[in-house]
């Protein structure tokens, strides 16, 4: 607790997190007024370059610049459509209401699905690549970072994938 | 199992809109058009506020069968008649 503010170190850090006008805008984003859009060929694009990216640091292990540049184009675009499209952020309650509970429930659900699955394949293929191609240690470790920032990808995208593509926007009245 | 429901039709009849629904049963708009639209089944006491809110029973609102139309219904009430 400070004695000049009156503020405890968490109520500051909270001020300081307020000063960034992120949880203004993450509130204001769950509100029920702000129209969720249904974005299906953006996130396709997204998960598109991001893949492209990814194969890409495989395919040319000694040039990862071309596909990191794809790949975190593609990360960005999704963390901006995590804002904008149908699913409700996690960890916020307000303006969500059962079936966005329910939506975001199935959507997470198939990004785990799919995070998984990947995570598995990518391992395997990892290690019999590294096998078959002779990657020494510093290739490893690039590859392995980029399957972990692939599945970061997925864990962002799918879910408005997922619900954008399952389901049919509302007109409104 | 397909859940169809009238509440489009009860909604037309009060004169309410998408959003006053919404906002007396505490839900969002976009919810009752996807309920209307048979896109979601409510849960209970979802179907229960909604039929609190028009002031008749839960299995007048939901049903597991297809409602017959106004003008079925209307044709068949002159027929008994």
């Amino acid at each position: 607790m400070s004695y000049r503010t009156g503020k405890s170190f968490a109520a500051r850090m909270d001020d300081l997190a307020e000063l960034t006008s992120i949880p203004q805008l993450t509130s204001r984003l769950a509100q029920d007024h702000q129209r969720r859009r249904h974005l299906r060929w953006p996130s396709m694009i997204a998960l598109g370059l991001a893949t492209i990216g990814f194969g890409l640091t495989i395919i040319l292990p000694d040039r990862v610049f071309i596909g990191t540049t794809l790949l975190l184009v593609g990360e960005g675009i999704a963390l901006f459509l995590t804002w904008f499209g149908p699913v409700k952020p996690w960890g916020t309650t307000r303006g969500v209401d059962e079936r966005d509970r329910a939506l975001r429930r199935d959507a997470y659900f198939a990004a785990l699905i799919a995070a998984t699955g990947i995570a598995v394949l990518g391992l395997i293929g990892m290690a019999g690549l590294a096998l078959l191609q002779g990657w020494n240690r510093w290739i490893v470790i690039v590859e392995m970072g980029m399957l972990a920032f692939y599945l970061i990808l997925l864990c962002l995208i799918v879910p408005t994938l997922y619900v954008s593509w399952t389901t049919r926007p509302i007109e409104d009245q | 199992m397909d859940i169809h429901n009238r509440i489009a039709l009860f909604r037309a009849e009060r004169g309410t809109s998408r959003r006053e629904l919404a906002d007396a049963v505490g839900v969002n708009p976009q919810t009752i058009g996807y309920l209307e639209r048979g896109d979601y089944k409510p849960s209970l006491e979802l179907a229960m506020k909604i039929a609190a809110f028009f002031d008749v029973a839960v299995e007048h609102l939901f049903s597991f069968q297809p409602f017959q139309s106004v003008a079925v219904a209307l044709r068949r009430a002159d027929a008994a008649e």
